[in-house]
């Protein structure tokens, strides 16, 4: 049977009895509640193990020094250690395991603080994602190594996938994609062509079915294969191992086919050394091809071999067909009444206005404001995409109207999350209805709706810095990590759908649900507005004084579309699909 | 490990005592006996229920020297909360463990206040100043935090 007991009445003594002292009323009221009752004693010991469980994960300075003056005072451990042996002499080896026990302990000490002091951030247990190599990286994530000049991020990789056409990998190479590192080990894909660069310098075009062992800068192995290898200068020496030989370049171009159980390599510019097997460091020059397993030479496969620029030629081709089917879906989705605004990926911009092309009336056009860059959006050379890595450069728009639900879609290519929030798209004012949507520092993506903005509370600058007001009673719902460096470079497309009617707001990223959360009652508004409000930035976040907050998207967006709806899951994957580019 | 044993302990004399000041006493005269003691300690056997054998008598040294009005727990009580003594070292890193991914899930705000009170170990009347907000107020937001942090803990040990 439960005892009949006061618990907010407990809930509040019990905690302030954990950050403060108890006025002698509180602390007899205290004492009476859990004197009589099972129940409160027990919600006592569950709260007291919260926080004791909280004091760990956010260590205090206090607790840490705590044991500091005590061994300044106390008789320092070879003291003991002494004493206790002169009474037990005999002890010798128990005192010598307690002193290497306690410095162990020590050591564990130091190693608890660290962790401890790591796992209580903010952002516990994940990366801090504030400065980050600009490096386009695969799944790997980047180690940190000492060196001289302090901490340095480090990659594996030899070489880089520079571009992939219709590749189909074999083994499921999840994560590769164009920009990423490789590592050292093999891969294979089935069909299409995939453009390699070695550090060292040499470039390699591949295509499928393939299956490559890469071993250093300077090395790789083809067991399977058609490959264009051209080596600059600086590459000389590169090595490319094929059955059983080494084609060791000496500044050249030159084709190799490996398919369908052939051998066979033909120069086609300069010259390269043959090494192993029949081979005995033999020169096969310019317009000279030989086999390397003694098989007759196909004397067509040089036509075989996969030539770059009518591949990129091909790449051009499917792109521009990809990006007219792209219009048209926008061309569609324009017209939809659902529509708040559409920011779509454009051929071109006329002068700095980022047209909004919504059929309704409710956002003006996307004005460009700061040092803001036009560049190469989703579809290369087909589209524009709008570069605010400056902490002035912003999108501003403005939306008049209100509504009854809000989606947000748009297409990414972040390259660090290095302010503490990065905006994707945020109401200027912040008051009641209107939307945030951002991504942390850790990769976290944030959405938040105001909900009362007559709530006022203070935001603390720093140390000597006034408290700057900010306010209101609102939410913010947080997604998994959805960016890490390893996304680097490559676009990601971000949705968040806030539902008052479901209760529920859900967040995806490239077309899938990353997090859902329901909208507790008190967080519930349903006439939603948004007013003046950034793309990429945060305009007039305080009121009275001249400070802002820093939180300009370091990055390209190329698309941003509003919805006075909560689309599905589909409606999402739809505009995934129509603008991911293969 | 006495200095990362330091959360523990501190949690350990808190629950017993109900008042921070007198457990920051309790801990500082536990750390010192733990120091000239060190040589009893039997390698092989729990350091933390050894250091917590420690401090039961360092807190039954400090309530016989203090005057009854000065305690927050009358004897009975006292006894009441000290009588589930089982360190369970396992079940506290479990908590350690869940409660870390259960901050993940605050809010900013939230997230902040926690750095404010623990990390920064700031006075509940100064959060209480910079935040514009009266002392119980902040108070009952730490509440509601710990019960929310409570909840998500008690999930994911279940699980």
């Amino acid at each position: 049977m439960r005892d009949n007991i006061d618990s907010a009445e407990l809930d509040r003594l019990i905690s302030f009895s954990t950050d403060q002292s108890l006025s002698q009323s509180d602390a007899q009221k205290l004492n009476s509640l859990l004197e009589n009752s099972a129940e409160a004693r027990q919600r006592y010991t569950e709260i007291h193990e919260t926080h004791t469980a909280l004091c760990e994960v956010f260590q205090s300075k206090t607790l840490r020094n705590s044991t500091s003056p005590q061994v300044q005072d106390a008789p320092t451990l070879p003291r003991v250690a002494a004493s206790s042996s002169s009474r037990k002499p005999s002890r010798l080896v128990p005192k010598i395991q307690l002193a290497a026990a306690l410095s162990i302990c020590l050591l564990l000490a130091l190693t608890g603080y660290i962790i401890g002091k790591n796992g209580g951030e903010v952002s516990v247990a994940t990366p801090d994602l504030t400065h980050t190599d600009t490096t386009p990286v695969p799944e790997n994530t980047p180690t940190k190594k000492k060196t001289w000049g302090g901490v340095e991020s480090t990659l594996t990789g030899h070489a880089v996938l520079r571009k992939t056409i219709n590749v189909i990998w074999q083994n499921d190479e999840h994560g590769v994609v164009d920009g990423s590192l490789l590592p050292p080990g093999g891969f294979a894909f089935s069909e299409g062509v995939a453009v390699i660069d070695f550090f060292c310098g040499a470039t390699l075009v591949v295509e499928g079915p393939a299956q490559l062992d890469v071993i250093s800068d300077w090395a790789v192995s083809v067991k399977n294969g058609r490959i264009e290898a051209t080596v600059p200068p600086a590459a000389q020496g590169f090595t490319v191992k094929a059955a059983g030989t080494d084609i060791i370049d000496l500044g050249t171009r030159f084709a190799l086919d490996m398919s369908e159980g052939k051998a066979q390599v033909a120069v086609i510019d300069g010259e390269v050394l043959l090494r192993g097997k029949q081979f005995d460091d033999d020169l096969l020059q310019a317009g000279e091809q030989t086999s390397l397993d003694r098989e007759a030479v196909d004397s067509e496969f040089l036509s075989r071999i996969p030539q770059l620029d009518a591949i990129e030629q091909q790449s051009r081709d499917d792109l521009k067909k990809q990006y007219a089917s792209y219009r048209n879906f926008m061309k569609e989705l324009a017209a939809d009444p659902r529509l708040i605004a559409l920011f779509p990926a454009e051929k071109n911009f006329t002068g700095r206005r980022y047209p909004n092309i919504a059929k309704t009336d409710f956002a003006s056009a996307g004005q460009l404001l700061g040092l803001v860059e036009t560049v190469s959006g989703r579809f290369e050379k087909e589209s524009v995409g709008v570069l605010m890595s400056r902490p002035g450069s912003r999108i501003r728009t403005k939306i008049n109207g209100t509504f009854s639900a809000y989606t947000f879609s748009c297409w990414a290519k972040i390259n660090s999350l290095k302010h503490k929030y990065n905006a994707l798209f945020l109401s200027d004012g912040y008051e009641n209805g209107e939307p945030h949507w951002q991504i942390r520092h850790d990769g976290q993506l944030m959405f938040s709706v105001m909900v009362d903005d007559s709530q006022e509370l203070f935001y603390s600058t720093g140390p000597n810095s006034p408290p700057i007001q900010d306010k209101g009673l609102h939410h913010v719902y947080f997604s998994d990590t959805a960016w890490t460096p390893s996304m680097i470079g490559q676009w990601v497309h971000l949705a968040a759908v806030y539902d008052p009617a479901a209760r529920l707001v859900t967040q995806y990223v490239n077309g899938t649900v990353t997090c859902q959360e329901k909208i507790e009652n008190e967080f519930v508004i349903d006439t939603l507005q948004i007013g003046a409000a950034e793309i990429g930035n945060w305009g007039q976040p305080f009121r009275k004084t001249p400070n802002f907050a820093v939180r300009n998207l370091d990055g390209v967006i190329d698309e941003m579309i509003i919805l006075n709806a909560a689309l599905s899951s589909d409606e999402i994957h739809d505009i995934y699909v129509v603008g991911h580019v293969h | 490990m006495l200095e990362a044993m330091q959360p523990r302990l501190y949690g350990f004399i808190l629950k017993r005592l109900a008042d921070r000041d007198q457990t920051l006493e309790v801990l500082q005269k536990t750390n010192l006996v733990i120091w000239q003691k060190a040589a009893d300690y039997r390698p092989g056997t729990s350091f933390t229920a050894w250091t917590f054998t420690i401090a039961r008598f360092q807190l039954m040294a400090w309530r016989k020297t203090l005057s009854r009005n000065r305690l927050v727990f009358s004897d009975t009580v006292y006894e009441q909360i000290d009588s589930d003594f089982r360190p369970s070292e396992d079940e506290d890193d479990s908590r350690v463990d869940a409660l870390k991914d259960c901050v993940k899930q605050l809010s900013v705000d939230e997230n902040k206040l926690l750095e404010q009170r623990y990390r920064e170990d700031r006075p509940l009347a100064t959060i209480a100043f910079t935040m514009n907000m009266n002392l119980d107020a902040i108070g009952m937001r730490l509440s509601r935090i710990r019960k929310k942090l409570r909840d998500c803990i008690q999930q994911k040990l279940q699980k």
